[in-house]
């Protein structure tokens, strides 16, 4: 298993979608993102923030759990979120990413980043096939709070080639479109997830919450209210 | 059918708005989508002026009235192409980049940069309008594409066809990285936020 090199990557990102091999990473605003091995990522605008729940832990097993324990926020580009010590967020990558059936990816956090203790991936793996922006799992597990800003550098993907010999004839519909942070589905080994619990975003039934709440001590524009009414 | 109580109907506005699709040329792309929805237009088209009929109209004759605004409406899309003669159809552009942006949805893809050429390191942005048209055409005519390439996707279950509809939906959407979006953000990679380059415009003599 070898890492592509900035010129693998570009090699396959010069090919159309209509072949197997073809990568996509959009949007690149420059192409300065590419070191020699990686590719740098963004944190995009939406999040999901773990909510306390009313009893005293989480049950994975519980119907509902991942759609009813999560806040969706958006929070534009220009504005910031504040993430406080030790506390966790699910955030996703600006980019949205097409791997080939041959190409394994995996995310790391950016140097720079983790040098403030902070965390952005505790799952880095990514199939071959995967299509989507990648879920991040945020926490900030330094003693202060953290500012987010949408589009700051945050992450960097490593490619790798595998020898899977040929594209499979269908996609698993698991790994492709996501483009929000996407909370857990928790379930039993090979049963399905039920249609309408796949995406906590094609479920809004709070959309209001996809602005923090004007009062949030998260909010860049709650500015000089410090969270109080 | 053409009696109607107000004025202007949906069915005149729409008229209308077959009118401008000719005028803009985009009709003759459309006419040929298989679409219940250009069937309805064709319908709707066929309808003369003269078969819109007023009532209840008070007081009013409304023979007059009906002569009025059909004296009026020319002198309203005079005044629309004052103001939006400098803007283009988008049609060129669709023409040129529909397929591309097909292919890509199709895939599962954001197509918000498009490969120009095979092996080079070029891409188009899609405009708005371009964009939105193909992606909706893509909606109404190919969606089974897309869902031919899931596994255990169901061509003929509403429900799976809804599911990915929305996702279509989501992928044009991530795609809406207007200039001014785009600005924002290299702003910000830039190292500038939006805010800062807000008030820099602000500032700016003349602005």
């Amino acid at each position: 298993m070898a890492v592509l090199s900035k010129q693998d990557i570009n090699e396959r990102r010069k090919l159309p979608v209509t072949e197997a091999k073809n990568l996509v990473i959009t949007p690149i605003l420059d192409e300065e993102v590419f070191d020699e091995d990686s590719v740098d990522l963004r944190l995009g605008t939406y999040f999901l923030l773990p909510q306390i729940p009313p009893q005293p832990f989480v049950d994975p097993t519980s119907p509902g759990t991942s759609s009813q324990s999560y806040l969706r926020l958006h929070t534009p580009l220009g504005a910031y979120f504040v993430l406080p010590a030790h506390q966790t967020v699910l955030g996703a990558t600006l980019e949205y990413i097409k791997l080939p059936f041959d190409i394994s990816g995996q995310i790391l956090t950016k140097s720079s980043v983790a040098r403030m203790f902070m965390v952005i991936e505790t799952a880095p793996w990514i199939h071959p096939l995967y299509r989507g922006c990648l879920t991040l799992e945020i926490a900030n597990v330094s003693n202060t709070a953290i500012v987010l800003y949408p589009g700051m550098t945050i992450g960097q993907l490593v490619l790798l080639q595998t020898s899977v010999a040929e594209e499979p004839a269908k996609l698993s519909g698991t790994y492709v479109g996501p483009v929000y942070p996407e909370a857990p589905m928790l379930r039993e080994p090979g049963e399905r997830p039920p249609p309408q619990k796949r995406n906590l975003w094609l479920n809004a039934r709070t959309e209001k919450t996809f602005r923090l709440p004007r009062t949030s001590p998260y909010c860049s524009e709650c500015k000089g209210t410090g969270g109080r009414t | 059918m053409t009696d109607f109580d107000e004025y202007p109907p949906h069915l005149f506005r729409l008229q209308e708005q077959v009118a401008i699709l000719k005028k803009d040329k985009w009709w003759d792309e459309l006419k040929n989508v298989d679409v219940h929805y250009v069937q309805l237009l064709e319908r709707v088209d066929s309808i003369k002026e003269t078969d819109f009929t007023l009532s209840n109209f008070g007081p009013i004759d409304p023979t007059k009235v009906m002569a009025a605004f059909l004296t009026v409406v020319p002198l309203i899309f005079s005044e629309l192409d004052t103001v939006t003669g400098g803007l283009g159809s988008g049609l060129n552009e669709w023409k040129i980049l529909c397929p591309n942006i097909e292919s890509y949805l199709e895939r599962g893809i954001v197509p918000s940069n498009l490969l120009e050429k095979r092996g080079e390191l070029k891409f188009q942005v899609p405009s708005l309008v371009p964009l939105l048209n193909s992606s909706y055409k893509f909606y109404v005519q190919c969606l089974d594409k897309l869902l031919n390439h899931i596994d255990g996707a169901e061509v003929r279950d509403i429900r799976c066809r809804s599911e990915w509809a929305m996702k279509v939906q989501m992928w044009t959407a991530k795609c809406d990285r207007r200039p001014q979006h785009t600005e924002n953000e290299r702003n910000w990679v830039d190292g500038r936020s939006f805010e800062t380059g807000h008030q820099r415009a602000e500032e700016t003599p003349g602005y």
